[in-house]
């Protein structure tokens, strides 16, 4: 795990302070930190519930309550694939497999070179064009096993061209 | 300059429609053709998505669904001037015959006007009801708006009717990518003060 260093706790004092006005900042602020710094850190609870005075269990409890939130720093890439029932009927468990089998991963879970987060979701708001899955911030429709291949390689590509 | 609109809503975004557009763009120039990319949401055609839509004289042509690698065979088929051979060609899009047989009314502007043009949404009637709203003698404390995702109106009830000043702002841009549905409805929520216009957006969906 990355370091919470003083940058970090930092960063997370200053969102807190500016946001913690805000009616129902609970969820904002989680948003903040997660955009800043990519997950929660455990050692943000405690600045967060200072901040609002809440218990750290409220935060944690709001934490693990919603899948979006992660408290370990994700890889390079996230990528969702959608399992709600639009996608299913569509052919996403097939998907899902196959995803899973490419990318030597589960749900939760990241690959060993810290390249690629694998993440359920449950409906991105485009059951039109199922299955979808969400690359980073980017939703991609239609996905077959051969899109979903060149979508990741393209990844890859791309993670080389940046060396 | 033709307009030519390619969508930018979620499934057209899911569909390739920001590499279509960037890709367009740059076969326009090579080409010299004189074309204006709108990016406009979608008509909720989605099967079609990419829908490009070209205005013509007797109104928009619509050809889906297009793809980055349909760019060239458009151009050769004349699509700028609304070049009916494509395959992708979808005839006249008010004729299609999903969209012809529906009364659209929350809907009835959804992918026609441009949402980042003040002017097209004022040709499109917008502001009717606020001004209509502005002459009305009694006028309530708050106001929940309609409005194009860029532009939010915010109207301060608390000072004199003679002020009569309307106040816009551009919302960020992060918005204007995620939604650029103008039936978007948009919580206006003025906080009245005489010394600090302050306000609150929020996407109610
Ligand atoms: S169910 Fe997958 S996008 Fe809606
Ligand atoms: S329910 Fe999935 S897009 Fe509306």
């Amino acid at each position: 795990m990355t370091a919470f260093n003083e940058q970090s706790r930092q960063q997370v004092c200053d969102i807190v302070e500016e946001m913690k006005d805000l009616p129902g900042a609970m969820l904002p602020i989680l948003h903040a930190i997660q955009d800043a710094q990519g997950y929660i850190h455990a050692d943000a609870v405690s600045i967060i519930a200072d901040g609002l005075a809440q218990s750290r269990a409220e935060v944690h409890g709001v934490i693990t309550f919603y899948h979006h939130f992660r408290t370990t720093p994700p890889g390079k890439h996230t990528i969702q694939v959608c399992r709600a029932e639009a996608c299913q009927s569509m052919g996403s468990r097939q998907l899902e497999a196959h995803v899973k089998e490419k990318l030597g991963i589960g749900f939760h879970q990241t690959s060993a070179d810290q390249q690629v987060s694998l993440e359920p979701v449950y409906c991105l708001g485009n059951c039109a064009c199922a299955p979808s899955i969400q690359v980073n911030d980017d939703v991609v429709g239609r996905v077959t096993p051969s899109k979903f291949d060149q979508l990741v390689d393209q990844l890859s590509t791309q993670a080389l061209e940046v060396k | 300059m033709v307009k030519v609109y390619i969508p930018r809503d979620t499934t057209a975004l899911a569909m390739g429609a920001e590499r279509l557009a960037a890709e367009m763009a740059v076969e326009a120039k090579n080409r010299g053709a004189d074309i204006e990319i709108v990016r406009n949401s979608s008509r909720g055609m989605f099967w079609l998505e990419p829908l490009v839509e070209v205005e013509t004289a007797n109104g928009r042509v619509a050809y889906g669904p297009v793809e980055a690698k349909d760019i060239d065979s458009l151009f050769d088929a004349d699509f700028v001037n609304g070049g009916l051979s494509h395959p992708l060609c979808q005839g006249l899009t008010e004729e299609i015959p999903y969209l012809k047989k529906q009364q659209r009314l929350t809907f009835a502007r959804a992918g026609i006007t441009d949402p980042v043009s003040l002017e097209d949404y004022q040709a499109h009637d917008g502001f009717k009801g606020l001004k209509k709203h502005w002459k009305c003698p009694v006028r309530p404390s708050l106001m929940k708006l309609k409005t194009p995702a860029c532009v939010a109106v915010v109207v301060l009830p608390s000072l004199p009717a003679s002020s009569g000043r309307l106040y816009t702002m551009r919302l960020h841009r992060v918005m204007l990518r995620r939604n650029t549905s103008f039936v978007t409805p948009t919580k206006v929520t003025p906080v009245p003060s005489l010394t600090v216009w302050s306000w609150k957006l929020t996407h109610s969906c």
